[in-house]
């Protein structure tokens, strides 16, 4: 038995360097120039949000996801509990208490941040997410592995799995309509919200127009922008009334979270190979294996 | 010829105002003045000033030509309908309402330089993707303002409130609207206050201070937020934080004598006033008035109570005799007051002995009695 493990490590090695090597434009695209000032980014101003959750609903449309009818959001009792993002709501809106009287809540949409140094991007071995020009930080389906490193790393707990299925499950998080801004639209939740709650804009533009709103509101606001340097920055950025650990929104410095195993992991992992043909040369191993065994005895 | 002078004309009028604005130009930069107040730019110059909109020294004189009541009743919002119809805005109600807050008008009017009305779409852009990320866009500023305080009383974000979604049933017809437009009355006709003293309760006819003692809202409502009546979810009217001074104004409340205070606290709820405790029953007539039709100022104290004390002018000929209830025959037509109620004491029996033996009121009538 332990003779044809090593075996099947011998031989998974041999052609796994083959097709690597066979493969070279799986490289991650490095040179991009990542934090351009013109990323783009969207404020949250939680001071104006109402709680209609019409962003939930838009997200879905957005994402193929089944919305249901639109005034099914109006139901409040959703915000009893403190909501993660799902694998089927990628944006959720939380409800905090804000003293008396209990219509003074303060609601905060959560979503994907896209972190300017994603955390999930470095953790990812098989550089499946990657940071792009315009902000957006997306996942690549063909080239995830499905080791859910990603939702570790993460400094928001974002990153969902479709733990349902058993092959190829996605990772489930806000791309920042990625196919819509990519093409010059907005995000979905920021065309929907009646209260322009969200802003949509380039990132450095909505840093100013937070900052002002803060110097014309000073009683209004907490005078910090929750986003700006929080790990390193992100492309989503929050102002609020109250202080943001209250509503669920971590501490964190200012220091980028994926710290300095980066460029070890993707310089290792840089020419992996998807699941799907993982799973097939696996498969094929085993079977070569066996076949050995079988003769050898 | 005539062009000429119609130029020269012409050229004195727009020449005039260049003229001037280059002479402000050169120096009001000397001028203590602080720059950011009218330009948004940190250079700003002749060609491009980048002058902000409405200076803030200019946004105190909005000028509202018309009193709230005299306003448009109904304005329809229908600028943008992606997901929903039409909303019609009871314009009036709310224009009326405003009285009670801060703002007033200016509440939405906000930033209305001197002069007309501004519709809001001439500063809030309606495009999302827009230039001027600053001010917020038209769909934000609408919703800010409605939901600002429908929100908060409500505690719902229930959009169905203001208008239908798009290809579902219609609105209800204008004349319905136009009647919920108008409910500015007083709805609330008593609130009952159960406050911590020995005697807990205090009734507020809330009516009849508006109805009979002649109190405008505003008189009391000042500087109020929406919801501090509006409060679907308490289902009472907050008690004021400093529960006296409204009545205050009117009532003696010494906190060293107990008899001003049972005057309003109680063990159970009071029935309204009623002038019969004063000694003077009002007649269907006094009924009807309000309090200062005949006390004056704010103390409803003693009044005299002889009839020509108010009723000044009362004499043969200028009273109609019917409203007592008797229309004189021919021969009592033409009587002065004093023939029968003798010294003008109207709140004595006549006197028919004065004329007729043996014939006394009311017993005998001089004419006809009428309800
Ligand atoms: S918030 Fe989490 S999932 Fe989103 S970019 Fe940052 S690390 Fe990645
Ligand atoms: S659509 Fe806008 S107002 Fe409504 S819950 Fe989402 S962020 Fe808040």
């Amino acid at each position: 038995m332990n003779q044809s493990r090593r075996n099947f490590f011998k031989t998974a090695g041999v052609i796994g360097a083959s097709i690597a090597g066979a493969k070279p434009t799986m490289a991650a695209a490095e040179s991009k120039n990542i934090l351009s000032d013109d990323r783009m980014g969207v404020l949250v101003d939680t001071t104006r949000c109402i709680g209609c959750r019409r962003c939930e609903f838009a997200c879905r449309e957005a994402h193929d996801i089944d919305a249901g009818q639109m005034l099914d959001y109006d139901d409040r009792s959703v915000f009893d509990t403190l909501r993660r993002p799902e694998v089927d709501s990628l944006t959720v809106v939380n409800e905090f208490k804000n003293g008396e009287p209990a219509a003074e809540a303060i609601n905060v949409k959560v979503q994907c941040m896209h972190c300017d140094h994603p955390a999930c991007a470095s953790a990812c071995i098989v550089g499946a997410i990657t940071k792009q020009q315009n902000g957006a930080v997306i996942w690549d389906t063909d080239k995830c592995i499905g080791c859910r490193y990603c939702m570790v790393a993460c400094p928001f707990q974002i990153p969902a799995f479709e733990y349902q299925k058993a092959i190829q499950p996605r990772l489930m998080k806000c791309d920042f309509c990625f196919s819509r801004t990519s093409q010059g639209g907005i995000p979905a939740c920021v065309e929907i919200c009646p209260m322009e709650v969200l802003t949509y804009g380039k990132r450095y533009e909505l840093v100013k127009l937070a900052r002002k709103r803060i110097e014309q509101n000073p009683e209004k606001y907490v005078n910090h922008i929750y986003g700006e340097t929080e790990v390193g920055g992100t492309s989503w950025l929050y102002l609020a009334g109250k202080d943001f650990k209250d509503l669920a929104l971590p501490a964190h410095g200012s220091a980028p979270a994926p710290g300095a195993s980066e460029s070890l992991q993707h310089g290792i992992f840089k020419y992996f190979i998807p699941p799907i043909s993982l799973f097939a040369i696996l498969g094929g191993i085993m079977w070569l294996s066996k076949n050995k065994e079988e003769t050898g005895e | 010829m005539r062009t000429t002078y119609a130029f020269l004309f012409l050229l004195c009028i727009v020449g005039q105002p260049l003229q001037a604005q280059k002479e402000i130009y050169k120096n009001h930069a000397k001028a203590p003045l602080d720059c950011n107040e009218c330009h948004t730019c940190q250079n700003p110059s002749y060609k491009s000033p980048c002058l902000t909109l409405f200076p803030e020294f200019k946004r105190e004189s909005l000028t509202l030509r018309r009193p709230a009541d005299e306003v448009e009743a109904l304005v329809k919002i229908d600028t943008l309908m992606q997901y929903y119809e039409a909303s019609i805005f009871k314009h009036k109600l709310h224009a009326e309402m405003s009285a009670f807050s801060t703002g007033g008008c200016a509440s939405c009017h906000h930033n209305n330089p001197p002069g007309d009305i501004l519709p809001c779409i001439d500063c809030h852009e309606p495009a999302a993707e827009r230039e001027n990320l600053a001010v917020i866009g038209l769909k934000g500023a609408y919703h800010g303002q409605c939901l600002g305080c429908h929100k908060q009383w409500s505690h719902k974000t229930d959009c169905e409130k203001c208008h239908v979604e798009k290809g579902k049933e219609p609105l209800p017809p204008t004349s319905l609207i136009l009647e919920m437009s108008q409910l500015t009355e007083p709805i609330l006709p008593k609130v009952i206050y159960e406050t911590e003293e020995d005697n807990p309760i205090v009734t507020f006819h809330h009516d009849a201070h508006h109805n009979q003692y002649g109190l405008e809202c505003i008189d009391c409502h000042k500087n109020e937020t929406c919801d501090r009546c509006h409060d679907k979810s308490e289902n009472k009217v907050a008690i004021e934080k400093e529960p006296h001074e409204n009545c205050q104004s009117c009532h003696d409340c010494d906190s060293e004598d107990d008899k001003t205070c049972l005057k309003c606290h109680d063990t159970k709820e009071k029935p309204p006033f009623n002038h019969k405790i004063t000694g003077w029953v009002l007649n269907r007539y006094h009924e009807k008035l309000e309090c200062l039709a005949c006390h004056s100022g704010t103390r409803f104290t003693k009044l005299n109570k002889t009839c020509t004390a108010c009723h000044k002018n009362w004499k043969q000929g200028s009273f109609d005799h019917k409203v007592t209830g008797v229309v004189f025959d021919e021969n009592h037509e033409e009587n002065d007051c004093a023939d029968c109620h003798l010294q003008r004491k109207f709140d004595q029996k006549p006197a028919c002995s004065e004329c007729h033996d043996e014939i006394t009121w009311p017993e005998r009538v001089p004419g006809e009695l009428v309800k």
